[in-house]
């Protein structure tokens, strides 16, 4: 007993890491893990955060996260031009089922040539000058290799998320094994897809003392599981979305777009009557208190929160969304639009 | 619940399957949700331990052998993306070529603006043109099967090639099948139905189109008050819904009617939770009470920015673009 306790007392006095590795480590572990561009761009994140970013249906949310992504995927450079990515695996849980691919495509597409774009200006030619330069066979090995790194798994309820989250060790070894790097971004689209069907099961009783996967002791295991792969891999980052359910149902549906001609005038009216630019965005948030219903573990996981809002009519042709960070708080609202080549800041006045 | 025992793995030997109950686990929910790292920690003390490992890993592998795989972006981007026409080019358009096969398309509107004459045309269409099955799921008896050989004619152009495709037509009248149902349960238990045999494969279904309309007449009536399980109903129509679309890739039209908002603005009878369910939402309405003309414009899409709008027409042979007359052959 006493040699094991000497042993122990010796292994704990021994130098475990020299001041320069841990250096190392601390400063990797404090670079953003992906690249910050708007609506993140206000907030550091790093491995080990976890960021909630909620809002309702239709408000931006998977368009953030596929935005995350392609910055996860893409290479650093490319043949010696910038491309701002950080060249890691991602895996992406769709417990939604609406992850699009296509769009994914396109939107890496777009995010390359925008890179690629500056030598185009400089040339001031019409033909992009990386296409000829490169050739269309190099840029479409580019995206099939940014592309490789991606990985997407859906889940149908809670009993296959568990299992997934269960199984993903050996899956990230793989991944680690093939691309050379750990995985960097693990993303959850959304969060309470299965709000309602756990809550049922809570009210089905549960005979004998087994447990049922209820709401609560799904959300812990999933938390655990989480928490157990963030020790493992210290620079991953969690992303996840959460639907938020408004308390104030009559609201929601003016928040949608094009219902009808009168509607969208209505809502121009209000739009543009109101004053200055922040007494417009107060008004928006009334009667959109949004009601937490996720369990306090899940809660307590999330270091970080934004709340994107939208989308609403800003009288042009393009409609605004906006975001705001909830944890850390901030009064500071982003707008931002959506187009066809992803998310932009909205610049000027609206 | 099903208990780990029955899952007949061979490295559940009756010592092991011991050791499991001794820390609380017998069913595969208890499996799942236990913290395995703490319990392998404690199996470690144990004469079993190396048994134990191998039953975790096994079932594990098991479990995981039931879902679906991880699947790579570039094999995902290498997939491509069907469509299946609606035959009106002013909506095949707007949505880029039709509905989108593996996602689900909800039709949002008052009564009378042609949610149902849309769904009509894409089972006319679809049996017709793509010369696949469809299942039309009926909940209100609005289907009309002489209304959908209407459209048949319409999508043919002329009654001289009726005449001459009169047996390619009833082919197609016979690749749609409607089927009738009035409740949230046997909505339920006919969707999965649907899945447990296109799932087996027992027979080499060329079903692509399921069509529901309307979805909400089923479901809210299970809705309201203050129980959670009508909401759990709900989701439960939309998980098995968002299951047949990935898994099998079927394209999934559903219809959804209109309730009185605030101030008499219409909104959708199945809003909040359910609007996580489609992956496009299209709003109907009818440009004004005496013209033939609709509208319809995009409330929700994934792929590609909204508030995008057009129009068109419900004629006597189906849906036209409004900027077109019907052919007076076919009056």
């Amino acid at each position: 007993m006493a040699a094991t306790s000497k042993e122990e007392i010796l292994q704990w006095l021994e130098v475990s890491e020299s001041a320069k590795t841990m250096l190392k480590r601390v400063v990797e572990r404090q670079q953003p893990s992906i690249a910050p561009l708007p609506p993140l761009h206000r907030v550091a994140l790093h491995g080990g955060h976890v960021l909630e970013v909620a809002g309702p249906s239709g408000s931006g949310k998977s368009e953030i996260m596929l935005q995350a992504i392609i910055s996860c995927i893409l290479p650093k450079e490319w043949q010696g031009h910038k491309l701002g990515g950080s060249e890691k695996p991602a895996v992406f849980f769709d417990l939604d089922c609406h992850f699009d691919m296509m769009r994914l495509v396109k939107l890496l597409h777009f995010r390359v040539r925008d890179s690629l774009g500056a030598l185009e200006k400089m040339s001031g030619r019409a033909v992009p000058a990386w296409s000829l330069a490169m050739g269309v066979e190099s840029l479409d090995e580019l995206l099939a290799t940014s592309l490789k790194r991606f990985n997407l798994r859906r889940c149908f309820n809670s009993f296959d998320f568990l299992v997934a989250l269960k199984t993903l060790r050996p899956f990230l070894k793989d991944l680690e094994m093939e691309h050379g790097s750990s995985p960097q971004l693990l993303i959850i689209d959304s969060v309470g897809a299965f709000y309602w069907l756990d809550r049922a099961v809570r009210s089905a009783s549960s005979g004998k003392g087994r447990k049922t996967l209820s709401l609560h002791s799904v959300s812990e295991a999933v938390v655990r599981e989480l928490s157990q792969l963030v020790c493992t891999y210290p620079t991953l980052l969690i992303l996840a979305t959460k639907t938020i359910i408004h308390g104030d149902t009559t609201k929601e549906y003016s928040n949608q777009v094009g219902s009808s001609i009168i509607d969208r005038n209505q809502r121009d009216e209000t739009f543009l009557g109101a004053g200055s630019s922040a007494s417009k965005a107060r008004s928006w948030k009334q009667g959109q208190s949004h009601r937490e219903y996720m369990p306090a573990a899940w809660q307590g996981f999330v270091t970080h929160r934004l709340l994107v809002q939208g989308p609403f009519d800003s009288g042009r042709e393009s409609l605004i969304f906006t975001a705001k960070w909830d944890l850390p708080p901030s009064d500071r609202e982003d707008r931002f639009i959506i187009s066809d080549s992803g998310i932009e800041l909205a610049s000027g006045r609206f | 619940m099903v208990l780990l025992e029955n899952l007949k793995l061979p490295s559940f030997t009756p010592a092991v399957r011991a050791f499991f109950a001794a820390e609380g686990i017998v069913t595969v929910e208890d499996f799942v949700l236990h913290d395995l790292h703490k319990f392998l920690a404690v199996a470690e003390q144990s004469p079993v331990s190396a048994d134990v490992k191998e039953a975790v890993t096994e079932a594990l592998s098991y479990l995981e052998n039931l879902q679906e795989k991880w699947k790579g972006g570039l094999g995902l981007s290498q997939q491509g993306v069907r469509y299946l026409s609606l035959g009106c080019r002013s909506i095949d358009e707007l949505l880029q070529g039709g509905i989108q096969e593996g996602t689900l398309t909800e039709l949002v509107g008052a009564s009378s603006t042609g949610k149902t004459q849309i769904c009509m045309q894409a089972a006319a269409c679809a049996a017709y043109n793509h010369q696949c099955s469809v299942i039309f799921v009926d909940t209100c008896g609005a289907f009309s099967s002489q209304r959908v050989a209407h459209m048949l004619g319409g999508i043919l152009g002329s009654l001289l090639q009726v005449e001459d495709q009169r047996t390619e037509l009833t082919s197609a009248l016979k690749r749609i099948e409607r089927i009738a149902v009035f409740d949230v349960f046997a909505l339920l238990t006919f969707l999965q139905g649907i899945y447990d045999t296109l799932q087996a494969g027992a027979e080499k279904n060329r079903l692509r189109l399921l069509i529901i309309d309307s979805v909400s007449s089923v479901i809210s009536p299970v809705l309201g008050g203050n129980h959670s399980q009508g909401h759990a109903l709900m989701i439960s129509v939309g998980q098995i819904l968002k299951k047949l679309a990935a898994r099998q890739r079927l394209a999934i039209l559903i219809t959804n009617h209109t309730v009185a908002g605030i101030g008499s603005h219409p909104r959708p009878a199945l809003g909040g939770s359910w609007k996580a369910v489609p992956h496009t939402r299209l709003m109907l309405s009818h440009e004004s009470p005496r013209s033939d003309i609709y509208r319809m414009s995009i409330l929700k899409q994934t792929s590609m920015s909204c508030s995008k709008q057009t129009t068109f027409r419900i004629g006597k042979a189906g849906l036209l673009p409004s900027d077109t007359r019907e052919n007076a052959t076919e009056l």
